[in-house]
């Protein structure tokens, strides 16, 4: 355990706490910078893992119809289910776990940077005297700088965020909660199932309201780094897979508390009642941009224009 | 109705994960809880210590037990005592983690008088009391001089950075050294500067005075000695491979500096060489102390060494088995040791090294007989 824990340290901490000290005394000593622009390298260093994940969860949800199709079918054999499962995804170039590893690589450097800032922001003694054990001794730059002035616009950085007044206190915690809130709506793949949307909407406010409020309990320049990350995270996605679902955000806000008019795709369980005209008013809209949408290989579709509305194929016909 | 049952268990799932990452987080959160670092100061048959249970007692030195204790009154979230306190004509000084500039009656613990000290910032260093004056240093970056008598302020003087460093009183000169890489003089009587010394680093020590010179390292991991009139320096150490943070100690015209390498260096006050090191496998937070012609030492790796004064040899140690950050206070033989598991306990130094005499832990409030939990 102490291998690892020194592994951990050696590999990811210290360069971590390194690095933002060192982008401190750069740039003008202030803090506040530092993590930003230390936490914009740091995601567009992971553009490719993330553009990798991205691609591998779309091409996931693209073959749920026949997942689906293939559960139905082989429901008492699963031997066969499964065979037939690999072939689908030999088929259509998918690693069932394809999507999981860029997850799993960007875990320790998102672990990292939550343990780093917090190391780097000692808001105790105790915590000031622990960070020497992290910064190099053969980069005097980084001990002179220490200890980091914290002060960025009207926030303490190593302050906990509920140690403003009110209603200074909820700024941080609000921004927090949005920003995860549009990341998380940019993020979310379409609903392959009733069942998943139901999910995705729980978590849609259940994820950033406990960040919200996780955000009181923590120093003010966690809460910087969760926006910074947030803000980030929202422009790649944004140039990858298409700002629609930025676009789309005020209608979604007002649609939820409402039952899903959001069907799955194509080939899902059919969708309830509720379901149909607003599925029929998207019809013609997506007749129009289908051309456009196939040759952008859907990259900046909408969650809704994925679908292909109902008969569509027999009136080409 | 299918669909909604089922959901049930998806939900369940995502409301598992979400619960877990809630705890995770909040077993995190509280790593940014002040726990202070109590040192002692003993005065005829007691012991006057801050402990890491937000208050601050005197403890019988025969037995450990509870004279009396003073609750810290300020946030609650900030109730921690850092810095060792101070005796001056019958009150004791100490500062709290929670902004306050405590005085209290030597006798029974009665609240002389309680100060917020600037825009109630943090006090991690201890006060210093002489000539009439209390004086502390703030997280707000300045130095305080009260009336000792009534807590009424008379002077400040501000630096660059917070003050976390106990000031020193010598010949009507307050030393101290501030997180803004300086070591200040100042006039004990009306605050005036008389010298800054500049390092590379930040001070958090309190200067030692001996023999017409100041000693303090400061975390630029170089060990300075300068002269207290003029403020120019006479030597440095640098062998260091990490910050100096406590206080050095100082016998037979030898300094012991501890430094976060893990290392005591002996040093000789004139020259600066080093003469031996005492090294231990954890940072040396506290200031070391002399006692019956040996070094004592704590580590945060747990254990009290101790050694010859003149050659550092004949290692013996005691193990606390918890990390020891504050400064060893040493009482005619006896060692006061301030350990993390709450404890504060008294050692009999002994040929063999040391033997405990009590221990009280003031989370349980109340001293553990000698031979129930002995250390050493």
């Amino acid at each position: 355990m102490e291998i690892l824990s020194e592994i951990w340290n050696s590999v990811i901490i210290r360069p971590m706490i390194n690095s933002l000290v060192l982008l401190y005394s750069i740039f003008f000593s202030n803090f506040g910078i530092a993590i930003i622009i230390f936490t914009v390298i740091v995601r567009a260093a992971m553009i490719p893992l993330s553009i990798r994940q991205s691609r591998s969860m779309k091409a996931m949800t693209a073959v749920q119809p026949k997942m689906k199709a293939l559960q139905e079918r082989y429901k008492n054999d699963r031997q066969k289910l499964s065979q037939e499962t690999m072939k689908l995804y030999r088929e259509n170039g998918i690693n069932p776990i394809g999507c999981l590893g860029p997850l799993v690589l960007q875990m320790p450097i998102f672990l990292g940077l939550f343990w780093a800032l917090r190391g780097t922001l000692p808001s105790t003694p105790e915590r000031l005297a622990d960070l020497s054990r992290h910064l190099y001794p053969w980069l005097p730059m980084v001990n002179e700088a220490v200890p980091l002035n914290g002060q960025f616009l009207w926030l303490d950085l190593a302050e906990f965020s509920s140690s403003y007044p009110m209603p200074l206190s909820l700024v941080l915690p609000i921004l927090v909660g949005v920003s995860m809130f549009v990341m998380q709506k940019m993020t979310t793949m379409p609903s392959t199932t009733p069942q998943q949307e139901s999910t995705n909407r729980m978590m849609l406010w259940l994820m950033p309201g406990m960040f919200g409020v996780f955000t009181l309990s923590f120093e003010a320049g966690l809460a910087l780094y969760w926006i910074v990350s947030n803000v980030v995270g929202i422009v790649i996605q944004g140039f990858v897979t298409g700002w629609q679902p930025l676009i789309d955000l005020p209608k979604s806000i007002i649609n939820l508390g409402r039952p899903s008019t959001t069907p799955a795709v194509e080939g899902q369980a059919e969708p309830s009642d509720e379901a149909e005209p607003a599925r029929e008013a998207d019809t013609d809209e997506n007749d129009r941009d289908d051309g456009q949408d196939r040759r952008r290989g859907n990259r900046n579709r909408p969650k809704g224009a994925r679908r292909r509305a109902p008969g569509r194929r027999n009136r080409r016909r | 109705m299918s669909i909604l049952s089922s959901a049930k268990p998806r939900r369940a799932e995502s409301l598992a994960v979400a619960l877990l990452a809630a705890l995770l987080l909040a077993a995190c959160a509280r790593i940014g809880v002040p726990e202070g670092s109590p040192a002692a100061l003993v005065d005829g048959d007691t012991v006057y210590v801050g402990t890491m249970d937000g208050d601050f007692r005197a403890i019988d030195l025969d037995n450990g037990e509870t004279v009396w204790k003073h609750t810290l009154t300020g946030d609650e979230a900030r109730r921690a005592v850092y810095g060792p306190p101070a005796l001056y004509d019958g009150n004791i000084y100490f500062g709290g983690y929670d902004g306050v500039l405590y005085a209290l009656d030597q006798e029974n613990g009665d609240e002389t008088w309680a100060r917020e000290v600037g825009d109630v910032s943090s006090i991690v260093g201890g006060p210093a009391a002489d000539d009439g004056l209390a004086l502390v240093g703030s997280s707000d970056g300045n130095l305080y001089a009260f009336d000792a008598e009534d807590g009424r302020l008379k002077w400040s003087f501000q630096t660059g950075k917070r003050i976390w460093s106990t000031p020193a009183i010598a010949d009507g000169v307050v030393y101290f050294g501030s997180l803004d890489h300086n070591v200040y003089a100042l006039s004990l009587q009306d605050g005036e500067e008389i010298w800054r010394f500049p390092t590379r680093g930040g001070i958090t020590a309190k200067p030692l005075v001996e023999d017409g010179r100041v000693y303090i390292g400061s975390f630029d991991s170089v060990f300075y000695a300068i002269d207290a009139q003029t403020g120019s320096l006479a030597w440095r150490f640098d062998d260091a491979n990490s910050w100096f943070w406590g206080s050095a100690a100082a016998a037979n015209k030898r300094i012991f500096a501890p430094s976060l390498d893990g290392n005591v260096y002996a040093l000789d006050s004139r020259s600066g060489d080093l003469l031996w090191p005492l090294s231990s496998n954890g940072p040396v937070l506290g200031s070391p102390a002399v006692v019956s012609e040996r070094l004592a030492s704590g580590s945060s790796d747990g254990r009290v060494r101790l050694v010859d004064l003149a050659d550092g040899a004949d290692v013996r140690s005691c193990d606390i088995g918890s990390r020891i950050r504050a400064p060893i206070t040493a009482h005619e033989g006896l060692l006061i040791v301030s350990a993390a598991d709450h404890s504060i306990r008294a050692l009999t130094v002994t040929a063999s090294g040391a033997d405990e005499k009590w221990a009280h832990f003031s989370n349980r409030d109340r001293a553990v007989a000698t031979g129930e939990e002995k250390a050493c």
